[in-house]
């Protein structure tokens, strides 16, 4: 459990990705953890939280938002600045 | 040193999104990293369901069973070799329907095994009928006005059945089950974690919130060698009343300990003691 402060509903710039964890809509089922362990942990609430600072491949981040079962977590491509998920 | 590049495979995991088999096989793998375990110390062995798609998904020697067939298979492998560490996969169908005469005799025999049970008590993978750990009354397509039965609990048949360590974790704490996992197979026996798991798309009742919620750790105080509190604490499951942790451990000789055949090396590195039969076959005609 990380006890670090949330970045909930904060957008985190990552490599070409902006990454946002809809805190309302995270029901704390881990999955992005389990897939991302270095981006995404769940803090005291349950609830998943981005670490900052932290980098991962590009396609393990999209795999963890695409895990998410409510798709609570928003990955913007800024290059394009098309929204990569939810798609 | 294994990393997790070690490990991956081509394939991303096909579960439902928000699947607890996920938070499982993070804990496996960071469990197999922190441990050194590769192809020549590790095999493992899935059932049928949603569970029995790790092979896909963790690149180490894995076989699948058939239905419920998990347990003999690893077991084994374990006589065959009995070096190497062994794991089965199993879900609460596999393991205690399909599978559950061979469960108990496993846990009876007392085989140098771990049995990860993914208990999401329901048959997730056929779209969520009533499974063996499904709770009576119920309502599921195959029991639409309820389930009759009462429903199997997991670590208190293990440990009657004559397992020597009984745990359970909930799937989505991680680091947790990563920890239960590397203690059940140092343990020197036949080791049972029951992971209480989410089926987000089937089970509505048993969500990532209600496990939260109603799941408790054992306390510092609590005596996991005493088989009559361990079994009195199986029991135990309801609102705010559903315990976590090692609920029992002892030391007892294991299946493979009865072999003499095995004592030197393993099965695997004896050549066959090869003798004229000719004699005794003639007996036969």
């Amino acid at each position: 459990m990380d006890n670090s402060t949330p970045t909930t509903d904060k957008e985190v710039q990552i490599g070409k990705y902006k990454v946002k964890v809809v805190r309302s809509l995270c029901i704390g089922a881990a999955t992005c953890v389990a897939v991302s362990p270095n981006i995404f942990q769940l803090d005291n609430e349950n609830k998943a939280v981005i670490q900052e600072n932290a980098t991962d491949a590009e396609a393990n981040i999209l795999m963890a938002a695409q895990s998410c079962p409510t798709k609570a977590i928003v990955i913007i491509d800024t290059e394009t600045g098309m929204q990569v998920w939810p798609a | 040193m294994i990393t997790q590049a070690d490990l991956s495979t081509p394939y991303f995991p096909n579960w439902c999104p928000g699947c607890g088999n996920f938070g499982i096989w993070a804990a496996f793998k960071n469990a197999a990293i922190a441990s050194g375990w590769d192809n020549t110390n590790t095999a493992f062995v899935a059932g049928i369901g949603c569970h029995g798609h790790m092979v896909n998904f963790v690149k180490l020697t894995s076989f699948e069973g058939l239905h419920g067939r998990a347990i003999p298979v690893a077991s084994g492998i374990k006589l065959s070799n009995h070096r190497l560490n062994v794991f089965v996969f199993t879900g609460d169908g596999d393991c205690l329907g399909e599978g559950g005469n061979h469960f108990i005799h496993a846990c009876r025999r007392n085989h140098n095994i771990t049995v990860l049970l993914h208990n999401n008590n329901i048959y997730g993978l056929t779209t969520g009928q009533t499974s063996p750990t499904t709770r009576k009354d119920y309502k599921s397509k195959s029991t639409p006005d309820g389930n009759p039965d009462e429903p199997f609990k997991a670590l208190n048949l293990a440990i009657a059945a004559g397992a020597t360590f009984a745990a359970r974790v909930y799937s989505n704490d991680i680091a947790g089950l990563s920890e239960m996992i590397i203690k059940a197979n140092k343990h020197n026996g036949m080791s049972v974690i029951e992971i209480l798991q989410p089926c987000i798309t089937w089970n509505k009742e048993c969500t990532p919130a209600f496990f939260t919620d109603n799941t408790y750790k054992l306390p510092d105080t609590y005596d996991p060698s005493n088989i009559v509190s361990a079994l009195e604490k199986t029991l135990e499951f309801g609102e705010k009343k559903i315990p976590v942790g090692l609920f029992y451990k002892v030391e007892k000789p294991t299946a493979e300990s009865e072999f003499p055949q095995i004592d030197e090396k393993p099965l695997v590195d004896t050549p066959p003691n090869k003798k004229d039969i000719q004699n005794l076959l003639q007996n036969l005609y």
